[in-house]
């Protein structure tokens, strides 16, 4: 059980969040080649699993955020009951908004109807990891299992239940040089720019375990370089969406990094950006490595 | 469209596109979202799924799934299969390999020709194995591989046209430009692991494929660095022996080599020769002199005049030498009813002679030039003289030579020889041949059965691949070639192209004609 506090922009305004990260089963689907979230999960999700979630809440916070490493919507991870339970103590917390996730199978207007009592004025916000806007991203670079379709069609279902949408655009998926990443990147944003109201671009971080581990330690794949999603992040700004990245791992040599010396600075000014929106202006060295990287062919 | 001007290993020429000329090999810029080979712009393969923001160029490229070395199986089969559904018809391919041969080899074997074909420098073993089926599928295409200034050289010499131009690459290029020969790339190839990997994947395991391209040397051959004893050259040398050295009898002489080429004009070798003239006399043609040396093996003597070259020379030999020599050897008696072998080397080379399926005498006592060892020498030819058949015909050496060459006996049975040293044959008062350190025929009335361009037109100056009609896929570049008309000479010329590329490649010069044949 993790949890952790952070500051950041909560409907436009700058206050503080709650992370937490419920040690349930995981992902029935467990299939995406950058993911191995699944084999830190217990066997089964603990029949305790929300006097677990009491213990790590706190007083004090505008936000929580929810991560099961699957869906919270399943069924299979956590009991419509349980997940009522767990949404009604954060409710009472005398927070603005409650973040969970889940893949857009287990999102239905039924599903979303019967938290609304528990949530009262709390704004339910519903986060997917749609990865790319590119089908055959999707298929071929991800193995996501699910269709932009699919996304589309339940973005709709959560605006027209009032729930706010946040997407989760995966930075440089394997099967993809820097630049091709890049594109992806933005051309999913502006593609998914009016069917959510945040945009999260995640950079690949190297799961132990995972497909893409295996191309790593055989140097086949690099994780992103900051500058790109520097330059996805300024490209972005004129975005209707709120758009931010929170990067995992970032710096090291299994997550986003550059060359060491700059990443810090660099780190530092997006998270500025997440809260602020301020173009970010850096320099390095390393900045013309990574331009000889975006024209690479393999 | 390209024409190569020169081949060996490199194939050295220049590619044209809608007037737009560049020389080979070259160097292509790479951009975000194009690529340019000097003028001429392509347009850049991006990823299957990312297609749609192709800029496009005036060379279209193919947009497949890429696919790297360390993905699991399964994901590679899924991505070939689905690479073969789109693979299309396309000026620029760009080739993925996964590691999986069984997957990479269908895919690669589904591709059409292209002008351009684009490598990656992954497992060196898969990049060569597929590269030399693209290269011998489609001669006419362009090669492009991905890589440092470091790889650059034997990959150049494998025959890729084009790589990543930046300054560090373009100096490495022009360095191997500048002195394209083996030492050079020898030498160069020590700069990475992975240089020196693919240098001994191209000698050791891919040099059948390699040999088609390699240059038959016209100047002294230099071999100095370990390496060199594997060059495609010397292990072409051991088959073309093997296959079309005809020995004029059993009785074979093993001689050590000279420092001098050829040996027969070295002062070790006129010593050997006078003893031999002196126990013999005309019956020496029909003695078997076999020259053991390193990187060669093997010389008989009457093809001494095929190779110059220079080696490292300690007097150490080591176990590779040797056992090529013997191997050779060996392969050359299995061939012969009941061959004796007379062995007149230094001590330190005696082990080449070492169990022979063949009656073995050893000739040398010591030093081999030693007067005990010379006049063991003659005493053991005279003594062995009955055995050696007489002569059938003059000129013997000339006519194994000619058989070597052409595969056939190219001289009359009544031949004149006039001249020092350009010598031509005389047949009935006409000239039929010229021999130099090379036998060239030149009558019509001559028919050769190797090294033959067949033609069907009236030649004029150099002989191009369009005018081939047939070529003996036995030609390498740099080889002398006799250019026939329904099988008569017209003319002798030096080979650019391998015989096969004769006939394959689109564009560019054939054969350099050196001498019309009325």
């Amino acid at each position: 059980m993790v949890s952790w506090s952070n500051i950041e922009c909560i409907s436009g305004k700058i206050g503080n969040a709650r992370s937490i990260i419920l040690p349930t089963q995981g992902c029935y689907y467990d299939k995406c080649y950058m993911c191995s979230y699944k084999s830190s999960c217990p066997e089964k999700t603990p029949h305790d699993i929300v006097d677990i979630f009491k213990q790590e809440l706190c007083e004090g916070h505008d936000k929580i955020k929810i991560f099961t490493s699957g869906s919270f919507f399943d069924t299979t991870e956590l009991s419509l009951k349980q997940q009522i339970e767990i949404v009604s103590l954060a409710a009472k917390q005398g927070i603005k908004e409650l973040t969970v996730e889940s893949r857009p199978e287990f999102i239905t207007s039924e599903v979303l109807r019967s938290f609304k009592d528990v949530l009262g004025d709390v704004v339910f916000d519903i986060a997917i990891g749609l990865e790319s806007a590119n089908n055959d991203v999707l298929k071929y670079c991800v193995n996501k299992g699910f269709t932009f379709e699919a996304f589309e069609r339940k973005a709709n279902i959560l605006m027209s239940n009032d729930c706010l949408v946040k997407a989760y655009l995966l930075l440089k998926p394997p099967f993809l040089t820097e630049y091709e990443a890049f594109m992806d990147v933005i051309t999913s944003a502006r593609k998914i720019e009016s069917l959510c109201d945040t945009i999260s671009i995640n950079p690949v971080s190297i799961h132990k375990g995972s497909i893409v581990e295996q191309l790593w330690l055989r140097n086949s794949y690099r994780p992103p370089y900051l500058w790109t999603l520097v330059e996805c992040l300024n490209e972005l700004m004129d975005l209707d969406a709120y758009v931010l990245s929170h990067p995992v791992a970032p710096g090291k040599a299994r997550g986003i990094h550059n060359c060491g010396s700059c990443d810090n600075t660099i780190i530092k000014k997006i998270e500025e950006y997440n809260l602020n929106k301020i173009p970010i202006n850096a320099q390095c060295d390393c900045k013309a490595e990574w331009e000889m990287e975006l024209k690479k062919i393999f | 469209m390209m024409e190569i001007t020169y081949i060996d290993g490199m194939r050295r020429g220049i590619y044209t596109y809608k007037e737009k000329t560049c020389p080979l090999p070259g160097l292509i810029t790479l951009y975000k979202d194009k690529i340019k080979f000097n003028d001429i712009e392509i347009e850049k393969p991006l990823a299957y799924p990312l297609r749609k923001i192709s800029k496009g160029g005036e060379l279209k490229s193919m947009h497949l799934l890429r696919v790297m070395d360390g993905v699991p199986k399964e994901i590679a089969k899924k991505i070939q299969n689905k690479n073969i559904d789109i693979a299309k018809e396309s000026d620029v391919v760009p080739v993925y390999l996964s590691g999986y041969g069984e997957y990479d080899k269908q895919l690669v074997s589904h591709f059409s020709e292209a002008k351009l074909f684009l490598f990656n420098l992954g497992k060196e073993r898969d990049l060569l194995a597929h590269y030399f089926y693209i290269r011998k599928k489609f001669p006419n295409s362009l090669c492009y591989c991905d890589c440092g200034p470091e790889e650059l050289p034997p990959l150049a010499y494998a025959g890729f046209d084009l790589f990543p131009n930046n300054p560090e690459n373009e100096a490495a290029l022009q360095s191997y430009l500048n002195n394209p020969t083996p030492q050079y790339l020898e030498m160069a190839s020590c700069a990475s692991l992975r240089a020196k990997t693919l240098l001994n994947l191209l000698y050791l395991e891919f040099w059948h494929e390699m040999e088609e391209y390699i240059h038959t040397p016209k100047n002294k051959e230099l071999y100095i660095s370990r390496d060199a004893f594997w060059r495609p050259l010397t292990q072409r040398w051991i088959l073309q022996v093997k296959d079309h050295y005809t020995p004029p009898s059993d009785i074979c002489l093993v001689l050590p080599c000279s420092a001098r080429k050829p040996y027969s004009s070295s002062q070790s070798h006129r010593r050997f020769l006078s003893v031999i003239k002196n126990a013999l006399g005309p019956k020496r043609a029909s003695l078997t002199q076999l020259i053991v040396t390193s990187p060669y093996g093997i010389v008989p003597r009457e093809l001494e005049t095929l190779i110059d070259y220079d080696i490292v020379v300690t007097g150490t030999w080591c176990y590779e030498e040797i056992e090529r020599s013997r191997s050779m050897l060996i392969s050359l008696l299995k061939n012969m009813k009941d061959p004796l072998v007379l062995v007149h080397l230094p001590e330190n080379e005696l082990d080449v002679a070492k169990d022979l399926p063949a009656r073995t005498i050893i000739t040398s006592k010591g030093h081999p030039l030693s007067n005990e060892s010379l006049s063991s020498l003659r005493n053991t030819l005279t003594e062995i003289k009955d055995l050696i058949p007489i002569p059938e015909k003059s000129f013997m050496n000339l006519r194994t030579f000619s058989k070597f060459l052409y595969g056939t006996d190219i001289l009359s049975d009544n031949i004149k020889m006039k001249g020092r040293i350009n010598k031509q044959i005389f047949s009935n008062n006409k000239c039929i041949a010229s021999y130099d350190k090379m036998l060239r025929p030149i009558s019509p009335l001559v028919r050769v059965k190797r090294r033959w361009v067949e033609i069907d037109f009236d030649i004029k100056g150099d002989l191009f691949c369009v005018g081939v009609v047939d070529a003996d896929e036995r030609i390498r570049s740099g080889d002398d070639v006799v250019i026939t008309r329904k099988g008569m000479p017209v003319a002798i010329g030096n080979a650019i192209l391998s015989g096969r590329l004769m006939h394959t490649m689109r564009k560019g010069k054939a054969v350099k004609v050196k001498r019309k044949i009325k």
